[in-house]
């Protein structure tokens, strides 16, 4: 097991893995080089603490994998928010 | 001894940057992770002739021949889905940059509506903006997605939005026009690629074709998923039970033959196909069945240089761009409209969007198509069946009969 892993949460809106699929939300343990491969992979992942930063427990309905409605505009703001971290970090 | 079953199949692609050279760093191929695109069918395939002697022999019978010149060729489909975050290249990159001939950029700038007064098509007034005639603009309010639209116009402060109506007036108001996606335009240029087929189980034979070249792509529209097809020429199939008797152009560049990368990694959710807007002339054709977009790209392998018996480059010739539609007959201003230009033989913009939700729209803008006339059909409606109708560059060398926005 690598030690370095740290979590780190899909911040994109579907992405699959080895045919894992992943939504909003979703946890998965990353070591740098893996993070680095997805980035590659154009996917959309922050550490857990970058995403803690920014949504709270308010935003547990959203996160639902049942939800199926409309985000808030605060909401929809925070995952926009969540994603310039992937493209401030890939340089884009 | 185990079949291979046709499900369990993972495609990859790859540019190429030198012509038939699959990637590879010193002999070891660089297929990864992140290649990886979901599809639908890949059927590729090695060619190879049989040349008869021509001379007579003094018999009706055939003699045996001898070994001819060597290529392959390749057919992909797959649904429509872009990457889920705007602003974000698709899985599909590779395919759409082999089509285009150049590889697509990231599009941004954002722009926030003060008023837009209830007009078809709506015209949207900012503080400022840096949009062009010829941008394709996502609109949404809040996390209310209202429309993708295409901006024939614009000023300083205001902006057209072609494709959106009077009655979205009041929730285009008070929201927010974005370009950011990623877009692809035409060029000369000829790009090649690797395309991969890894089955299960990894024994049975693991194929790429090397050197392969988009000659046509078409998007089929208005089903229920999006699908897109790609065909074309490549150098070669080498398949892994093949490859300890390959020769070095078979090899193309690898000193083994790779297994398929762990953990493959696809990006967002396919398109349902019958959502989104279909503009020609700048009138919305709600009536439309289907919608197919038919791109002969004319790139090709050259396939007669002496001295070899494969082919050594890439060449190019006129390519065509065009789209057929299906629609049921109205009495609407935009279909008289339509058949208006079909009888002229106007050139117009057809404005195709797909899909309704940000990070997964997929937008093919045609310009200066000259429509056909429609062949009348009987259903349980009269149906339009406008066939196959051309695009052209709005200037020499525009290279502008197609663009595409992932959005």
């Amino acid at each position: 097991m690598d030690h370095s892993a740290e979590k780190h949460v899909y911040v994109g809106s579907r992405c699959e893995i080895a045919g894992q699929e992943y939504v909003l939300g979703s946890e998965i343990s990353l070591t740098p080089a893996q993070l680095q491969d997805l980035d590659k992979a154009r996917t959309h992942f922050i550490t857990k603490a970058e995403f803690d930063s920014i949504f709270g427990p308010e935003d547990a309905a959203y996160l639902s994998p049942q939800f199926l409605g409309e985000w808030s505009p605060a909401f929809n703001e925070k995952v926009q928010m969540a994603r310039d971290i992937v493209h401030v970090r890939r340089g884009a | 001894m185990p079949f291979a079953l046709s499900r369990l199949e993972h495609f990859y692609a790859q540019l190429e940057t030198t012509y038939g050279q699959i990637p590879n760093t010193t002999g070891t191929a660089t297929v990864g992770n992140n290649n990886f695109i979901r599809h639908i069918k890949y059927s590729p395939r090695p060619n190879t002739a049989i040349i008869e002697r021509p001379d007579k022999t003094g018999s009706r019978s055939r003699p045996v021949g001898q070994l001819g010149r060597k290529n392959a060729s390749w057919n992909l489909s797959l649904s429509a889905a872009m990457n889920g975050v705007a602003g974000t290249a698709p899985d599909a990159d590779p395919l759409i940059q082999m089509g285009m001939g150049q590889a697509g950029a990231a599009t941004a700038g954002t722009a926030a509506v003060t008023a837009a007064p209830s007009t078809t098509p709506v015209v949207a007034t900012v503080a400022s903006h840096t949009f062009v005639v010829g941008d394709v603009l996502n609109v949404t309010n809040g996390a209310t997605y209202i429309g993708t639209f295409l901006v024939t116009a614009q000023d300083a402060t205001h902006v057209t939005l072609t494709g959106s109506v009077a009655a979205q007036s009041t929730t285009i108001n008070g929201g927010t026009l974005s370009r950011v996606g990623y877009r692809y335009k035409l060029s000369d240029s000829i790009l090649s690629g690797s395309l991969w087929s890894f089955r299960t189980p990894s024994t049975i034979d693991q194929r790429v074709v090397s050197g392969a070249v988009c000659q046509e792509y078409q998007a089929h529209i208005g089903r229920d998923f999006a699908e897109l097809m790609f065909q074309g020429e490549g150098l070669w199939m080498l398949s892994s039970n093949q490859y300890s008797v390959a020769d070095l152009t078979q090899k193309s560049g690898l000193t083994t033959f790779p297994t398929e990368p762990t953990t493959p990694v696809a990006n967002g959710n396919f398109i349902t196909g019958f959502t989104g807007l279909i503009v020609v002339n700048g009138n919305v054709i709600s009536t439309i069945q289907t919608l197919d977009v038919r791109c002969g790209f004319q790139s090709q392998t050259v396939r007669d240089t002496f001295g070899t018996y494969y082919p050594t480059s890439t060449q190019g010739d006129i390519r065509t761009v065009g789209t057929s539609f299906r629609l049921y007959e109205d009495d609407s201003a935009a279909y008289q409209n339509l058949i208006q230009i079909a009888e002229a033989r106007t050139p117009v913009t057809i404005f195709g969007v797909l899909g309704n939700t940000v990070g997964n729209i997929y937008v093919h803008v045609l310009n200066n198509v000259q429509i056909s006339a429609p062949d009348y059909e009987e259903n349980i409606r009269y149906v339009a069946s406008f066939p196959e109708s051309t695009a052209h560059e709005t200037a020499t060398g525009a290279h502008d009969e197609l663009v595409i926005w992932a959005m």
